[in-house]
């Protein structure tokens, strides 16, 4: 990683560090989504993580699409990932 | 960076993958896609270039592939999330609305791919749950000796996605045989006008067709349309007239969320998003269609 990516993504995340979310099959800080968001509040996103989602959904419950993406990528998610499986959206 | 030449030329590869263990048929195909570098023909393009001896086609893409994302996603088609998603660097195409423009238009962006390193990350992926491999960019097609490595590198069980432009060639088309189980294919332009002035690609209409009506002969296939600001009625119209017309069972995937990113601003009606009206219109369409949309 050189500095440029460094700064972009901040401080790297020691490799076992629990997170929220699916795991990534790697090192966590390499997880990249963005986001555009819009002057009338709609939020735009690509390279969607289960995480962000996760997050976007909490922002927006009413949200379909993002709770559907929600609950399908943490009903996929191992049962060791209680954080996922806590966030996870009303059935 | 040192490049290799394979051991053996180029053979045809007869045998129907899911009849015999994947990843060994993708190493084989791997090593008689490397072959075809010296003389590529992996995209339509056809540039012919020798790819070994530093020769750049329309792809600019050398002999060595990168890697400019490898993670988990959610934001892809429903039945294939989460998905171990492995972007390849560089592409055959130049949209200008390209969301990775940096990376899709210089292969040398990236870090190095190393097969067995990206394989392990993707096992580790799926046993904590992920549902699907796929392997995108960029243009996957382009990067297609190290693409076959690192399916050479998955589970045999694996659930493998192969996201492309489908810009590919027939030569292509025949190494990646049998070897997905999902195709999901863009068809971005209704016409070959836009096509040429937003991608600078000529022909796309009967190109993008041939690899559809291939790809859903000989696998699974999802159609993806990102609908863009002002191409509802000259593309989106004109794709889902022939899907309906040609593909009618297909999966098509409408993708609303358009930004404006990268060379955008060069087109005028390319500089805002798609409006709720524009939006509504195209899903109407596809309705009256009878297009089998997924979200």
């Amino acid at each position: 990683m050189n500095n440029k990516d460094k700064q972009k993504r901040g401080r790297p995340l020691a490799r076992g560090q629990t997170g929220n979310h699916l795991a990534d099959g790697g090192d966590r800080a390499s997880l990249v989504t963005d986001l555009l968001i819009l002057s009338d509040g709609t939020v735009l996103a690509h390279n969607l993580t289960p995480v962000m989602a996760a997050v976007l959904h909490k922002l927006n419950p009413e949200d379909e699409t993002m709770r559907r993406r929600t609950l399908t990528a943490c009903e996929r998610a191992s049962a060791s990932n209680t954080d996922c499986l806590a966030g996870r959206p009303a059935t | 960076m040192r490049c290799i030449l394979p051991a053996k030329p180029f053979a045809q590869e007869s045998a129907v993958a899911r009849a015999v263990s994947r990843p060994v048929v993708a190493r084989e195909r791997a090593v008689a896609a490397r072959a075809t570098l010296m003389e590529c023909h992996l995209c339509a393009h056809h540039c012919g270039v020798n790819r070994f001896a530093g020769e750049l086609g329309r792809c600019h893409a050398g002999c060595a592939a990168r890697f400019f994302s490898a993670q988990v996603e959610a934001g892809d088609e429903l039945e294939l999330i989460p998905t171990f998603a492995i972007a390849l660097s560089g592409c055959d195409l130049r949209c200008d609305f390209c969301l990775t423009g940096a990376a899709s238009w210089d292969s040398g962006i990236g870090e190095a791919l190393v097969p067995e390193l990206l394989g392990e990350r993707a096992r580790r992926a799926l046993a904590d749950g992920a549902r699907t491999v796929m392997l995108l960019g960029g243009e996957p097609t382009v990067h297609l000796p190290a693409a076959l490595e690192i399916v050479a590198a998955l589970p045999a069980t694996a659930k493998l996605v192969w996201k492309t432009n489908a810009h590919g060639s027939a030569q292509a088309r025949e190494l990646l045989d049998g070897l997905f189980e999902v195709w999901l294919a863009d068809y971005k332009f209704g016409n070959d006008t836009c096509a040429e002035r937003l991608a600078g690609i000529g022909d796309y209409g009967r190109i993008v067709r041939e690899n559809l009506l291939w790809a859903n002969h000989h696998s699974e296939l999802i159609v993806r349309h990102l609908l863009m600001p002002g191409h509802i009625e000259c593309c989106w119209r004109s794709a889902a007239k022939w899907l309906a017309a040609q593909l009618p069972e297909v999966k098509v995937s409408l993708r609303p969320a358009f930004w404006p990113a990268w060379h955008a601003a060069r087109h005028s009606e390319l500089r805002s998003t798609v409006s709720a009206d524009e939006s509504e219109r195209a899903f109407e369409l596809a309705g009256e269609l009878g297009l089998s949309l997924i979200q």
